[in-house]
């Protein structure tokens, strides 16, 4: 009879609280449809971690345990595999048809600098520091994966604040958009000519990009490598078997195995600190940040160029693709619903793919230079 | 009341006496290299993107 109520008697309050967290993380999945591909298992492992039974926890542990092991803590092969999914699933003839947007992609990484040099105010040892500003990146497999490399002790909510802060993109950048530009700027009217680009092109872009990135920052070599090589797939025309199985089968599956995989950081003992909340805090500044960083660029551009830029398209900056370019489109049709800036707001999304990458490699080496690791 | 700034007031000092100079030093430059490294690239691959279009476009 005992054997019933026995473990009841095992369960403590910061269990009850990472159920709570869990459970949150699930609402807002299913309820309000925000990421629900990785917050719905990260919520669900998040519970199953933080079981209080010693048997179910030794037997959760040894499962989600394992597949950290082999998925992230070994060789990072989660976000990399996820990267070649998400490569073919990007049309990058936005960006290629008018290749100067890729500017906003980069000063949109501002944020992550900014992050790094307030986490650090903070407190937080460099490395740490470094894994927090990644949050800017606002690319899940970009986090996780330079969390990883500098040896982070806080992937669970870096992993839980990049995707949530990805999902609340549509809530965040309006406000901050608003409040960057002036009524007469966010009117100002792009023209888009529908240039073609050569399917040549489209082929050499993955080649050439890879090569680029690999001289100035190799050790972002795994992450836009595999991005690329996905793209490859998709514009090369001779693997479409391939690239729907990339865009389909292998995202979804990695994406299952990912989103329970990182709640094994999600332990009670590891994720309810105050570092936790304030890496949140940090989280949130980076996003904003790094749309500020883009506007202002366009700002910036306005006072030396004749043909004006809408300012706006530089929050589209943000790698949160494709929402950030949805945002954009959408306040320039609230304000003139003539104006259509999607093309424009998306060639500089997918810019930002690149640039976070970019960030990401260049945070590694520099981190890593300075740490001697 | 005045107890309470000053409590306010140790607690400030506290905070900016036990930041790490050397940190923030560190993190600065890694924001002047990283941002730099950034628009380099870019750069490059804006210019590498316009010479392929320039000679493979009809």
């Amino acid at each position: 009879m005992e054997i019933l109520y026995q473990n009841l008697l095992n369960i403590e309050l910061q269990h009850v609280i990472m159920w709570i967290i869990g459970g949150i993380l699930i609402y807002l999945a299913i309820a309000k449809e925000m990421e629900p591909t990785l917050l719905m298992p990260m919520g669900f492992g998040a519970i199953l971690v933080n079981l209080p039974l010693e048997q179910a926890r030794t037997g959760v542990q040894h499962v989600i345990g394992t597949l950290f092991n082999i998925g992230i803590e070994g060789a990072e092969l989660f976000p990399l595999l996820l990267f070649i999914g998400i490569g073919a699933m990007i049309d990058f003839e936005p960006l290629l048809t008018n290749p100067k947007m890729m500017i906003f992609g980069a000063a949109a990484q501002f944020g992550i600098f900014f992050t790094l040099f307030m986490a650090s105010l903070f407190g937080f040892e460099l490395k740490d520091a470094a894994s927090i500003a990644i949050i800017g990146a606002a690319d899940g497999p970009t986090s996780i994966f330079v969390a990883k490399e500098l040896g982070s002790s806080y992937m669970g909510a870096i992993s839980v604040a990049a995707y949530s802060y990805m999902a609340l993109v549509p809530l965040v950048q309006p406000p901050i958009i608003k409040l960057c530009t002036t009524k007469k700027e966010r009117l100002i009217k792009m023209e888009y000519k529908g240039k073609k680009v050569s399917k040549l092109t489209k082929i050499l872009f993955p080649i050439v990009v890879t090569v680029i990135v690999a001289l100035v920052a190799p050790d972002a070599v795994a992450l836009i490598g595999f991005l690329m090589f996905g793209n490859l797939l998709r514009e090369c025309g001779v693997t479409n078997s391939l690239s729907e199985t990339a865009q389909n089968v292998l995202a979804n599956l990695i994406t299952i195995l990912l989103g329970l995989t990182i709640a094994n950081c999600m332990k009670a003992e590891e994720f309810l600190k105050f570092e936790t909340l304030l890496i949140m805090g940090l989280g949130l500044v980076a996003f904003i940040v790094d749309t500020f960083g883009g506007i202002m660029l366009a700002k910036l551009m306005n006072l030396f160029t004749k043909k004006k830029i809408n300012p706006m398209i530089g929050a589209a900056g943000i790698s949160a693709f494709p929402m950030s370019a949805r945002v954009v489109h959408k306040m320039g049709l609230e304000e003139d619903n003539s104006n259509f800036l999607l093309m424009h707001s998306i060639g500089v999304n997918v810019s930002g793919q690149i640039a976070s990458v970019i960030a990401g490699g260049l945070i590694l080496a520099l981190v890593k230079g300075m740490l001697g690791l | 009341m005045h107890e309470f700034i000053m409590n306010i007031g140790y607690a400030v000092l506290e905070f900016f006496y036990s930041i790490d100079v050397g940190n923030l030093k560190n993190s600065l430059s890694i924001m002047g290299i990283g941002m730099l490294g950034i628009f380099i690239v870019t750069g490059v691959i804006i210019l590498t993107i316009t010479l392929l279009d320039k000679l493979f476009s009809k």
